[in-house]
């Protein structure tokens, strides 16, 4: 019996990835104004960031709609899936997950079981990636599911925004709140912790918040019992050099970046956060 | 021969020592080698005793009562290193008289050596040509004297003569003050103290020996010793244009216990009398007031010792309805002067701010106090200042709080330490992450120089702009941002990243502003913030990481 893996746009992978990796992605939904895109579909990251910056106006997202869900467990039953695992963005940042849910009630024909990843992003997009291949290596369901389970307690990712303004204005910034009222101009480095953005540590200037980023992500490696089975990556908004100065930060702290994976942080993630923004996540 | 001392003797010796440091605080003030406006010893070790002066008052009639006094009151009023070694000695001088039958030679003898060793006990590094000096020296005379005679004056005696010639001798054990041409002002102080305390045993009034920089010197009669005055009055003055002997002249006739200490605008008025209003009227006809503070000296001690029972019962009682909440819970108290700096530490996250005042120099009470009033019961202090972080340590003893203090000399260093503070974490995390971050932050200053000095810049005089990194004066020069600038540059370096700017009350906007720009075209790669912070006294504080 075939597995089937559907995630949504938000695991920020290109098209390419789910051809290669035989996985469904739900699109989720952005719109400037009158202007409806669907993301990673109709507008790739670049031109996302672009038009943020040119627009008067913020993008507004929205989550995948029940049908959607629908139309794509019924496509995976067509082609002979009676198992699938549909692992998607935090609950508590999107309502993807309740879509999700409400179609399961309706299909039938398959066991559909739904993960909350408590992670978005290249994060996501890793777990996804691993659970593919496991499960071309004939991976069980239930081993497969208890997979994603543990990807969800070990994943990490920390981000550095320019501005919390873009999580306020979104409603996204969680307990992250309480960096608000500093008078200090002070670069936040926050997480995700327990599906919420959370802050992680403060610092001044923007040299030191990529320090002290890649310290922190030292900090999490040096946690993990098995060091060597920890995979790195690295995200970013519209600022592409910073992929080399953190490779170069990281190397220099002895992470290991034999597995890294490089990735952009797509429009619906990108609103949140905003320009300038990156990321390093670890599973 | 005076073989013991009666409790109207101690009470005499106290106010007498108190007298004599008065006449004497612009002579020892003018000792400290440092030429800033904060932290000055004779300013200090007076306000301390004064504080000693109010509780002797507020309280009962015999030995024991005043000794917890001197204890007490030293140790809550106690202001800045010099007020708070002060407060050390006495405590081991007052409990040497708590635990004596009669205070006979052999009594006082001990008592000034208990003194001696609990000060330099409360002392991390002990360096010698300071005040620990002096009282040692002098203690030590007494053990001597006491072998011999049974007479407490004429020990009293050889105590003050080797006082004067310990401080004479300091300078040969402190480098900086040879080089600074002055003796240490603390063991001056202690001195000083000490005659007027035997002068007083003596009968006799203190002789002014000083000339103040103000005019004539001051005259002080033996008081009667009861509570002829009842209003402890103290305000801040700030005036351009006083005539400072007038101002004292015309509020001297309402009472008793008068002192007006200042300089450069700014006044700080303590008077005891029973018209207040009448002295506020005079004093508001000069200029401005504030931090106006109106006590009945009678009440004082009793409301004391009713609060510290009420704090309790309120902080059993918010335990009992939030259950563990608010012991578990983790407070900042900061100390500040400043209401852009106030502003922007409590945004950061400081519970309660003690205020530094002008010299930023808070008591030990001062700050318990804030302590106290922190909804949580643990609490981290940040002093800010060199000169507040043993009075912030002293105040740790006089709240139940499990206190820490992290030793902050700066408002940059605060900004750091607070930086890495997280309410969610243990007292021991944050105070270990905060004790570490300050480190990452240089701090230099601009101020103005209150006293002529020398430094290796060069001839300073009274009012040049200064600017000071690590303890030194590195910049001299007559105007304010010039001097900023040969100041940043002294502190930057390569590996420097984040430039920190705090301007204090009295400069431009627009002169800010063409600063902050000169700055951002120097200094293109470097994050150029700056704040308004309001604060008296230094045009600037910077900090670079």
């Amino acid at each position: 019996m075939k597995i089937g893996i559907v995630t949504d746009s938000t695991a920020d992978m290109p098209a390419e990835f789910y051809r290669q990796h035989d996985v469904r992605m739900v699109p989720l939904v952005v719109r400037f104004g009158d202007d409806v895109y669907k993301d990673w579909i109709d507008l790739e990251p670049d031109g996302f960031y672009k038009r943020m910056k040119a627009s008067d106006i913020l993008p507004k997202t929205s989550q995948p709609s029940v049908g959607d869900f629908t139309k794509t467990y019924e496509e995976l039953i067509a082609e002979g899936c009676g198992q699938i695992i549909s692992i998607h963005i935090s609950s508590k940042l999107s309502g993807t997950i309740q879509s999700a849910q409400a179609a399961c009630r309706i299909i039938q024909g398959a066991q559909v079981r739904l993960i909350d990843s408590e992670l978005t992003a290249v994060i996501l997009g890793r777990i996804v990636e691993e659970l593919a291949k496991a499960r071309d290596q004939g991976v069980s369901f239930d081993d497969l599911v208890h997979m994603a389970e543990r990807y969800r307690n070990s994943g990490r990712i920390l981000f550095v925004v320019d501005t919390l303004k873009y999580l306020e204005l979104g409603g996204r910034i969680g307990k992250a709140q309480a960096l608000l009222g500093s008078l200090l101009s002070v670069k936040p480095i926050l997480h995700l912790e327990r599906g919420l953005v959370a802050p992680r540590a403060k610092v001044k200037g923007a040299k030191r918040a990529k320090r002290e980023l890649v310290s922190l992500v030292k900090e999490e490696i040096k946690a993990r019992r098995d060091k060597s089975e920890v995979k790195v990556m690295i995200a970013y908004t519209d600022n592409p050099e910073i992929v080399d100065e953190l490779k170069a930060l990281m190397e220099e702290a002895a992470i290991d970046l034999e597995d890294l994976r490089v990735g952009q942080i797509g429009s619906v993630i990108g609103t949140y956060v905003g320009p300038g923004t990156y990321a390093i996540g670890l599973i | 021969m005076k073989r013991e001392l009666t409790a109207s003797d101690i009470k005499n010796m106290v106010i007498g020592a108190t007298d004599a440091l008065r006449a004497a605080c612009d002579e020892i003030n003018a000792l400290n080698v440092f030429p800033v406006p904060d932290g000055d010893t004779g300013t200090n070790m007076l306000m301390t005793m004064q504080s000693v002066v109010e509780e002797l008052q507020g309280g009962g009639d015999d030995i024991k009562a005043y000794a917890t006094a001197i204890k007490d009151g030293s140790l809550r009023g106690a202001r800045g290193n010099s007020g708070v070694i002060l407060s050390q000695i006495l405590r081991g001088f007052s409990d040497v008289l708590l635990e004596s039958e009669t205070i006979d030679a052999r009594a006082v003898e001990r008592a000034l050596n208990r003194g001696s060793r609990v000060a330099y006990e409360a002392v991390m590094k002990p360096v010698e040509g300071t005040m620990l000096t002096v009282i040692k020296d002098m203690a030590r005379a007494a053990r001597k004297a006491a072998r011999k005679s049974e007479d407490i004056t004429a020990i009293m005696a050889v105590v003050v003569g080797e006082g004067e010639q310990s401080v004479e001798r300091t300078p040969d054990l402190l480098d900086v003050l040879k080089d600074a041409g002055v003796v240490d002002a603390g063991g001056k102080g202690l001195a000083v103290m000490a005659e007027g305390a035997l002068a007083a045993l003596k009968g006799e009034a203190v002789e002014a020996k000083t000339v103040s920089a103000a005019g004539a010197p001051e005259v002080f009669e033996d008081q009667e010793i009861d509570l002829t005055y009842l209003y402890c009055t103290e305000f801040l003055l700030k005036s351009g244009t006083l005539d400072i002997e007038r101002f004292k002249k015309s509020i001297r006739s309402y009472g008793d216990s008068m002192l007006v200490v200042g300089g450069e605008g700014t006044y700080r008025t303590h008077i005891h009398t029973n018209e207040p209003g009448k002295v506020l009227a005079l004093a508001t006809k000069q200029g401005e007031l504030s931090q106006i503070k109106i006590n009945n000296m009678r009440e004082q001690s009793e409301e004391r010792a009713a609060k510290l029972v009420a704090r309790s019962d309120a902080r059993q009682r918010d335990e009992a309805i939030s259950g563990k909440k608010a012991t578990k819970e983790i407070a900042v108290v900061a100390v500040a002067a400043g209401e852009g700096i106030k502003q922007i530490l409590r945004s950061l996250g400081v519970a309660a701010i003690v205020n530094g005042g002008q010299t930023m120099n808070p008591s030990a009470a001062d700050i318990a106090e804030k302590i106290e009033s922190a909804r949580a019961g643990r609490v981290i202090v940040l002093p800010n200042n060199k000169n507040i972080i043993l009075t912030a340590e002293q105040a740790s003893s006089l709240t139940k709080k499990d206190v820490s203090v992290v030793p902050t000399r700066s408002i940059p260093e605060a900004f750091a330490a607070l930086l890495a503070y997280d309410p969610e974490k243990a007292v021991k995390e944050n105070r270990e992450a905060m004790a570490k971050a300050l480190k990452t932050v240089k701090t230099g200053e601009i101020t103005r120089a209150s006293r002529d000095s020398k430094a290796r810049v060069g001839e300073i005089k009274k009012g040049d702009v200064i600017g000071i990194l690590n303890h030194e004066i590195v910049v001299r020069g007559k105007q304010v941002f010039t001097a900023g600038e040969k100041l940043i540059k002294a502190m930057l370096d390569e590996d420097s990243e984040v430039l920190t700017i705090i301007t204090g009350d009295g400069l431009k906007p627009d002169q800010i502003l063409k600063f902050g720009e000169k700055l951002k075209k120097d200094y293109p790669d470097l994050e150029v913030d700056i704040h308004d912070g309001g604060q008296p006294l230094y045009p600037l504080i910077v900090g670079v990481e």
